[in-house]
């Protein structure tokens, strides 16, 4: 049954660190990490949050190793709002195009604001894509 | 009508299967605390707030990118652009003045990543308020259903200048950003100025002063005021500003007022208060710091003192007032006094 230790110990080889550079990344001794990747030492939070920021890793996933399954693409509809096929069609995007820009926008899924959030006018989704384009060219 | 009894925040708490007994928000401040007790569990040497906050990122799987500068943005947008984070490519355009952070959910993240990435924006005077802000942001991700969080995206019900999940979110942030588990006990001595920031540096120390000295306040179990004074309108004044009805010549005349009153459940039981937009006494320590005689000022008043423009007063009830000076408003601590010796 795969553990926290060999959690740590699979991220880490699969990201090609040594003991060493990760004792490096994290500050935490090199025997520690090595008693720990055998979970012959029970860890700290702070221990822990420390070697997750330096595999890039969530918290969850090393304590727990859940993995959630991604949603399968095609078993939601796609509602595209009226307004941004009014931009699409003016900025003449593909149907992959207008979905990419659907998409970038509700990766959006929260923000503290002092003002309220607003619905995308058609000129928010041309800004948006021209903000992209911007980027990517 | 009071948002948290909004039929938004009925949807989340139907959303996360909640019983029907509590109110809402209620209903999802007990689901959280439920959800916070079980990380608490997992690190029992969890012992402030702030390693909370660092543990409760960990858990729905977030990570913060912290912004204090323009060139903080601009190289964690190239960053997550070359992921192909899409999203990023208009992070500057979000980040409005009055925007402090953004949550994303990264398209491309790999299963054991992060797959929330909470930017908290630290530009300028947005600063003071990070650490309210990363709790806000954790609120959104901590009310997320698994199912939600892959489809959730933000919603757009209008509902004047804040939304009913954003208050809701505001409520969980003040709550576990100040937990009363670990605040609680540290609050045995009266309250001073001293006090809370010895608390706010051990327990809470990216919290602002005043978020801290509201949290303080707000635990603690004898009779607290945390009172901000500004330069103010009355609310006649400001009604007569806005219908037009002071001539040329006799404009309003701001005064000196409380214009933020923090009370706690002691102080309402025993129904010491001072409504907002009361004129501070030119004889109080407040208007003595307010005006730059001291920046700070202790002293025993008594609470007759404060009136209100139509010439109403409170009752005659000795005070102790500990007055901080600020930017541009004073912060003041008052309390009964009982004359049990504090002095």
């Amino acid at each position: 049954m795969s553990t926290v230790g060999s959690r740590i110990k699979t991220l880490r080889e699969q990201q090609n660190l040594t003991q060493d550079r990760l004792a490096e990344l994290t500050g935490i001794s090199k025997g520690f990490i090595s008693d720990s990747e055998n979970d012959k030492r029970n860890m700290s939070s702070q221990n822990l949050l420390k070697i997750a920021d330096a595999l890039n890793a969530s918290l969850e996933y090393l304590l727990r190793g859940t993995i959630l399954a991604k949603s399968q693409t095609g078993q939601e509809p796609v509602v595209i709002p009226q307004e941004l096929s009014v931009a699409a069609e003016e900025l003449k995007l593909s149907y992959a195009e207008t979905l990419e820009l659907l998409n970038a926008h509700r990766s959006v899924i929260a923000k503290r604001s002092v003002k309220g959030v607003r619905s995308l006018t058609s000129a928010d989704w041309k800004a948006l894509h021209q903000a992209i384009k911007n980027i990517y060219g | 009508m009071n948002p948290l009894n909004s039929p938004k925040v009925f949807e989340i708490a139907h959303s996360l299967g909640l019983a029907r007994s509590l109110s809402p928000s209620e209903a999802v401040l007990h689901y959280c605390e439920q959800r916070i007790g079980g990380f608490l569990d997992l690190f029992p040497d969890c012992a402030t707030p702030q390693d909370l906050l660092e543990i409760t990122k960990g858990m729905p799987k977030a990570k913060f990118e912290r912004i204090d500068s323009d060139e903080d943005l601009d190289s964690l947008v190239r960053t997550y652009c070359d992921r192909r984070e899409l999203a990023f490519a208009n992070l500057a355009n979000e980040l409005c003045p009055t925007t402090y952070g953004i949550s994303i959910r990264l398209q491309r993240a790999a299963p054991y990543q992060p797959q929330f990435i909470c930017v908290i924006d630290c530009r300028g005077e947005k600063r003071l308020r990070s650490y309210f802000t990363k709790w806000h942001e954790l609120g959104h991700l901590l009310i997320l259903t698994d199912e939600q969080q892959h489809t959730f995206h933000r919603s757009h019900t209008a509902y004047g200048e804040k939304e009913p999940e954003e208050v809701l979110v505001d409520l969980l942030a003040g709550h576990f950003g100040f937990f009363p588990a670990f605040l609680t006990p540290e609050l045995t001595q009266p309250l001073s100025f001293a006090t809370i920031n010895r608390i706010r540096a051990r327990l809470f120390k990216e919290a602002s002063l005043i978020a801290s000295a509201t949290a303080c306040v707000k635990s603690h179990q004898h009779p607290y005021l945390l009172v901000e004074a500004k330069v103010a309108l009355s609310e006649r004044q400001k009604t007569a500003l806005h219908q037009g009805t002071f001539d040329f010549f006799h404009g309003p005349d701001p005064k000196l007022r409380a214009v933020t009153v923090v009370s706690n459940d002691a102080a309402r039981r025993s129904k010491f208060n001072i409504p907002k937009t009361f004129r501070v006494p030119e004889r109080s320590a407040i208007f003595r710091v307010h005006s730059g005689e001291s920046g700070w000022l202790s002293a025993t008043e008594e609470l007759d003192w404060w009136e209100s423009s139509d010439s109403r007063r409170l009752p005659r009830t000795p005070i102790r007032v500990e007055a901080r000076g600020g930017f541009n408003a004073t912060l003041a601590l008052l309390s009964p006094n009982y004359g049990d010796g504090q002095d």
